[in-house]
């Protein structure tokens, strides 16, 4: 194995890889691949120990929005809930509701029709 | 899946009792278990997403995912596993819908080397500072991130990375050698010039 096929190989060789006989005469001769192997093996512990730390301050208020999530869904569940049982007196409402307006429009276009006629009847 | 380790209350320290509290709809209960959980599904969250606002975002909704599915959570798993892959998914789905709203961030940012500590046959060299590695994690492409967060730091599998990031395994191994080696440039050097 030559020297850029090692270096290829040490990002996977670190985690424990890739442990070929080959690689390990080469890494045995080549003190270059060592300290990269070395270099790897530490940022990877590095990263493995981050799971333990902070990424950064926590912002204010997101302890308080997740606690009340609970409180929230048990809110919305009752509005379901009330939607649910009631869905055929909301359908009906709406129903007529629509008719309503329907009947609205239909009125507004007759009157508008009349006034029409009698303008050309005057004229 | 590798869980945090310190002094303070983690999710490891989750017990089955509390999960069964939180089932049965207990507020405190649910309260307790925020408290010990919040901080590192926030870390990881925001080690993924960098935006602190969108950090934010995805941790609730990995908690209120969380909160509809924990009658589904079957304890076969560690709690501390199962919360994480809640709340990698809704990091994930966040980082998916930012790449719409911001397409030209895909692949294209600042991409920083940090300056390199002494000489290769330097023993110091080869220390890491956390800080440091944290600040390097930050600026690496998103793409490389997000599958060095979830292999590296948070211990996923190759295949549970795949199915997170919604690529293949061949394509997540990619990513990881990439990004380790990116990120070994940006702490130690690319190493080329000292050959």
């Amino acid at each position: 194995m030559d020297h850029r096929q090692m270096q290829e190989i040490l990002p996977a060789y670190a985690r424990g890889a890739e442990r070929s006989l080959q690689a390990k005469r080469h890494l045995s001769r080549c003190a270059d691949c060592r300290n990269e192997l070395r270099r790897y093996e530490t940022m990877l512990w590095g990263l493995s120990e981050l799971s333990s730390q902070p990424a950064g301050d926590v912002p204010d208020g997101l302890l308080a929005s997740l606690v009340e999530i609970p409180s929230r869904e048990s809110r919305l569940d009752t509005v379901r809930a009330h939607v649910a049982r009631n869905r055929k007196v909301y359908a009906g409402a709406a129903a007529a509701m629509v008719g309503v307006a329907g009947a609205a429009v239909g009125a507004a276009v007759l009157r508008n029709r009349g006034r029409t006629r009698s303008r050309w009847a005057t004229a | 899946m590798k869980r945090p380790n310190d002094n303070r209350d983690t999710a490891e320290a989750v017990s089955s009792l509390l999960i069964e509290r939180c089932r049965a709809g207990d507020e405190a209960a649910w309260k307790e278990l925020v408290e010990a959980t919040y901080r590192d599904v926030y870390s990881l969250c925001l080690r993924i997403l960098r935006d602190p606002d969108d950090a934010v975002e995805a941790t609730q909704d990995a908690y209120l995912k969380a909160w509809r599915g924990l009658k589904g959570f079957r304890g076969d798993a560690q709690f501390s596993t199962w919360l994480y892959r809640v709340a990698s998914n809704a990091a994930i789905s966040k980082l998916r819908s930012r790449k719409r709203r911001r397409d030209r961030e895909v692949g294209e940012e600042a991409f920083e080397v940090l300056e390199a500590p002494g000489g290769t046959e330097d023993r110091a060299s080869v220390l890491i500072d956390i800080q440091r590695l944290e600040g390097a994690l930050r600026v690496l492409p998103e793409h490389y991130r997000a599958a060095i967060v979830l292999r590296d730091v948070y211990g996923m599998s190759i295949g549970e990375v795949a199915e997170r990031l919604g690529i293949s395994e061949t394509a997540t191994k990619v990513r990881v050698h990439r990004g380790r080696k990116k990120l070994k440039e940006m702490v130690y050097g690319s190493g080329e010039e000292e050959r």
